[in-house]
């Protein structure tokens, strides 16, 4: 079954008694990339997860940037200057993918991104929060009827039955009813 | 905003999807009408039920396949070229499937796998000169450290940060191990090593006794934690310091977890609290899903303690991660 090495001796190889505390902001220290991964990884996949939407791109993604970092990184930044140049490389990634994905010409993704990059470059410590902040906000905004429709969609991940049957209406008017809840929400998300 | 849109006369015409083929011809030019400002905003009057011109069901149905990818977790098939907004509405479904019940934690078998990725393509570059750095131009690139020399980082790095407790041992025997290790040469990009589902989901929680913005302890066998009802879903994280792995108490006036060895503070979202004397590092989250009306959490492997088949490996990592690993 499992494909195990044995396990390995259990020798640290690094003293406890590092020069730099990991993890204090604003401190300049070397971070290894390991560091970087361990300290970054779960922001990058959600900040990653929040524009794919699903676990398999999300997770191709975020490989992509990480494998990127291992062969950018310099190792003489502090932590901040890391972890924002770790979200830019998620950022042009995440571009790169939209591009194809929606076959946009680069111009008409960059107005559609800009945004969201700044918000995220300017607050790069909050973005998994921030999209949650994002997703209440737009709920809020809406008129009940499409709020109604995307929690049951979306964040209860109802089916279209479930949703129809909740809601009272046919799942054709769901299925209309979620485009335009979604074309409203983005609206509102674009203006903010 | 929005009010164009009344609850009580809301309906649509398109009750079938063959039920209208001028709609579908309207669908070519669509895109060139998008690319201005759009027509049913603003236009039209507060009791137009009529789906606007600027719909068709070919769109509907097209993003309608791609939220039932999302609710899959599946990476969706491309919607072909879209206007602007269209493509907007397709990333707010992206934003919003991020916040559902389900969609939580990246899964602790990616987190390992690509941990030992990385590792690997450290030590292949340590063998090779840094010459064409693809990123180069990004940012001003200053030169390499020395430190970079020892590619490979020693476990004690890796599995005494907090994520490395989340992921504790998965894989603990070949993921985690020095990737100059032999095991790793054959370790591919899909890397089978660590089979989806060698851990084991267990219930931590009642739905219903969590409600909104409530936190509930939950302690199992292998792992200690707290479990959080967010806007977004459940999360659970570990209830272990990231400092030395003391346990954390819950403090709910202050709404954080404090630690009782060295005074370290964590938000409620296992971040770092700012009243923290000492930054350390972020609290693990853990995998969580709910199945039914109860709460579940991932555990890996290793955390098993069952696991005879993982043979030493609890015990290495356990001692690093914090965690308490029944035996």
């Amino acid at each position: 079954m499992l494909q195990r090495s044995p396990v390995p001796h259990h020798t640290p190889s690094v003293s406890p008694e590092r020069a730099v505390e990991p993890g204090k902001p604003g401190e300049p220290g070397e971070r290894s990339l390991e560091q970087l991964y361990e300290d970054h990884m779960v922001a990058i996949y959600h900040f990653i997860y929040a524009r794919v939407g699903n676990r398999e791109e999300a997770e191709d993604l975020t490989s992509q940037v990480f494998l990127k970092a291992v062969r950018g990184l310099d190792g003489a930044r502090n932590a901040a200057s890391m972890r924002a140049w770790l979200f830019q490389v998620a950022r042009t990634t995440i571009a790169d993918h939209w591009r194809a994905f929606y076959r946009m010409h680069a111009d008409s993704l960059e107005r559609l991104c800009e945004g969201d990059w700044d918000v995220s470059v300017a607050a790069p410590r909050q973005s998994p929060s921030h999209d949650e902040a994002r997703v209440q906000h737009i709920l809020r905004c809406l008129p009940a009827r499409y709020r109604e429709v995307l929690t049951y969609r979306f964040l209860l991940n109802y089916s279209l039955r479930e949703t129809a049957e909740h809601m009272g209406i046919t799942e054709t008017n769901v299925k209309v009813l979620q485009f335009r809840a979604l074309k409203k929400a983005a609206e509102y998300d674009h203006a903010m | 905003m929005g009010m164009g849109t009344p609850m009580g006369s809301w309906h649509v015409r398109n009750s079938r999807d063959d039920a209208q083929p001028p709609r579908r011809r309207n669908a070519e030019h669509i895109m060139d009408r998008d690319n201005h400002q759009h027509t049913d905003q603003g236009t039209r009057p507060p009791q137009e039920a009529e789906a606007p011109a600027t719909e068709s069901v070919e769109q509907y149905m097209r993003i309608h396949d791609y939220i039932e990818r999302l609710r899959e977790d599946k990476r969706p098939s491309p919607p072909g070229a879209l206007a602007p907004e269209k493509v907007r509405a397709y990333q707010m479904a992206a934003l919003l499937r991020s916040a559902a019940v389900d969609a939580t934690a990246p899964d602790p078998v990616f987190v390992a796998r690509l941990r030992s990725r990385i590792q690997h393509e450290l030590a292949a570059m340590a063998s090779t000169p840094p010459a064409s750095n693809p990123l180069a131009g990004a940012e001003p690139q200053r030169p390499m450290r020395s430190n970079r020399a020892h590619g490979s980082v020693s476990r004690r790095a890796l599995l005494g940060t907090g994520l490395g407790a989340a992921a504790a041992g998965l894989a603990a025997g070949a993921a985690l191990g020095r990737s100059t290790e032999p095991a790793l040469s054959g370790l591919q990009p899909s890397g089978a090593l660590v089979p989806a589902g060698a851990g084991i989901w267990v219930a931590v929680a009642a739905v219903h006794d969590v409600p909104l913005g409530g936190i509930k302890h939950f302690a199992t066998e292998a792992i200690v934690g707290y479990v959080r009802h967010t806007p977004s879903g459940f999360a659970a994280l570990s209830g272990v310091c990231t400092h030395m792995g003391c346990l954390l108490q819950w403090n709910g006036a202050a709404r954080t977890y404090d630690c009782p060895c060295h005074g370290g503070r964590f938000s409620e979202d296992g971040s770092p609290a700012p009243s923290s004397p000492v930054w350390y590092r972020p609290l693990a989250p853990i995998a969580t899903r709910v199945q039914g009306s109860t709460v579940e959490v991932y555990l890996p492997p290793t955390a098993d303690p069952s696991g005879e088949h993982l043979g030493a490996t609890p015990a290495a990592t356990g001692s690093d991660t914090g965690y308490q690993v029944g035996h």
